[in-house]
């Protein structure tokens, strides 16, 4: 990567498959004071606190991976921390709007500039909250490799896709694994109704 | 069912199968809790990403913690080095203070005895103090101390050489001869006067007082003097 703020095809497939280009990437984002410096602009238009601000970035990170990871149609992106800054803005904006803020001239202002709108499916969070620790016991009580076969298979990869993902031989052994990684994932589920409840609300 | 699940989990399904699966789902309770465990599978699965990012952020703030840690080290680190230094100078400013304060009282009260130098003397104990006074003083004492090995009666020799070792402020070496040549009548004033300067320079100046109040009777007039200019100088006068 001669400029790692553009990443090609082949950058944003490694942050596809590898646990520890993601890793270092989001060591990189997380340090980077330019990109901090812009989301910071929006901490001083919207006057928001220092916690806020730094879970707006951690979030913001969050989210970015979330989309190039499990965003199938992300394949280039030209200018990361354009990028990140926008996920920024849309998720501040959505926050923004929930009942309480009152900031309906702030948002409207950033709909006018088409940048709060086009909320991807991947946007939604799923761990906070209540949820969270119960989610993450889950998913740490999954191996490595089912992790990651379950983490491409709930974005919507095909079998084959998973497959060069994770070096399969084929898609039938993706599939495979996916089958039982998913069968154990389902046990655990069922093992803690309180979740249950609480993931089939964010359902509806 | 499972197949169809299956497929439906492999986003497999085709038109037909998906107007199947939707109709199973209406008509179709046990499949349609089935399905609902797979859903919501599929929720917990896409919260898997979440879950990495969130902790690879863990280790980039706790690292940025050990950074700031890491550099309170380095800050401790300098504030002792910072200390050390500070002693040192202390230390050294007191010393050499310390060292002028102990040449300013020694200039002050110390008073030299009348040299026996005499222009064109032959005498071996002249030679060696006139080499003294010509800025040869560790020859002349070396030189004299190997005279009273081999002439270890001579009081004068020992004298001149106690006189030497007051003068250069030898401490350890200025008291060995005190308590002989005390005991000769023509130098015990001077020899005296000695012991009690060396009582100072080893910063016994209490006792040095002690000695002065017992002897100051006893002596005349210009030790007298001297005595009085010594209490005066001296914190315990």
């Amino acid at each position: 990567m001669n400029n790692v703020w553009i990443l090609g095809k082949a950058e944003v497939m490694q942050l596809k498959a590898e646990s520890r280009f993601r890793e270092k990437f989001t060591s990189m984002l997380y340090n980077d004071e330019e990109l901090k410096k812009g989301i910071r602009q929006l901490k001083l238009k919207y006057n928001l606190s220092s916690d806020e601000f730094e879970e707006l970035f951690q979030n913001t990170i969050v989210m970015f991976f979330k989309t190039l990871v499990l965003g199938k149609e992300v394949s280039e992106i030209t200018d990361v921390r354009a990028y990140v800054y926008t996920i920024a803005r849309n998720r501040l904006m959505t926050e923004l709007s929930k009942p309480g803020f009152g900031l309906t001239e702030s948002l409207d202002e950033a709909k006018f500039q088409g940048l709060a709108s086009d909320q991807h499916q991947t946007e939604q969070y799923i761990l906070r909250d209540e949820r969270r620790t119960e989610i993450q016991k889950i998913i740490g009580m999954i191996g490595e490799k089912c992790r990651s076969v379950l983490m491409y298979w709930s974005s919507g990869y095909s079998m084959e896709e998973i497959a060069g993902f994770l070096g399969y031989k084929s898609a039938g052994m993706a599939k495979k694994k996916k089958h039982l990684c998913l069968a154990e994932l389902i046990v655990l589920i069922e093992q803690k109704p309180a979740l249950k409840i609480s993931l089939l609300n964010l359902l509806k | 069912m499972s197949d169809l699940i299956e497929k439906y989990t492999d986003n497999a399904l085709n038109l037909e199968e998906q107007i199947l699966f939707e109709n199973r789902l209406k008509s179709d309770d046990k499949f349609r809790q089935e399905v609902e465990k797979y859903r919501l599978a599929r929720v917990v699965a896409s919260a898997i990403i979440e879950d990495e990012i969130l902790g690879h952020l863990s280790k980039v703030t706790s690292n940025k913690g050990n950074i700031f840690l890491h550099y309170k080290k380095w800050w401790i680190l300098l504030a002792l080095i910072l200390v050390m230094f500070s002693v040192i100078i202390w230390w050294t400013q007191k010393t050499t203070h310390d060292i002028q304060q102990d040449n300013t009282l020694f200039a002050q009260i110390y008073e030299e005895p009348v040299w026996p130098v005499e222009r064109g003397g032959e005498d071996k104990l002249q030679l060696i103090i006139s080499d003294y006074l010509t800025g040869h003083q560790h020859e002349a004492i070396t030189v004299l101390e190997n005279e009273i090995s081999t002439f270890p009666d001579s009081v004068m020799l020992k004298y001149w050489l106690t006189e030497m070792y007051i003068k250069e402020k030898n401490t350890a070496k200025s008291s060995q001869y005190l308590d002989v040549l005390k005991s000769v009548p023509s130098l015990k004033d001077r020899v005296t006067y000695l012991e009690i300067i060396w009582l100072i320079q080893k910063g016994d100046e209490q006792e040095a007082i002690r000695k002065i109040d017992a002897v100051y009777d006893g002596v005349d007039n210009h030790y007298q003097s001297l005595y009085d200019n010594i209490k005066n100088k001296t914190k315990k006068g």
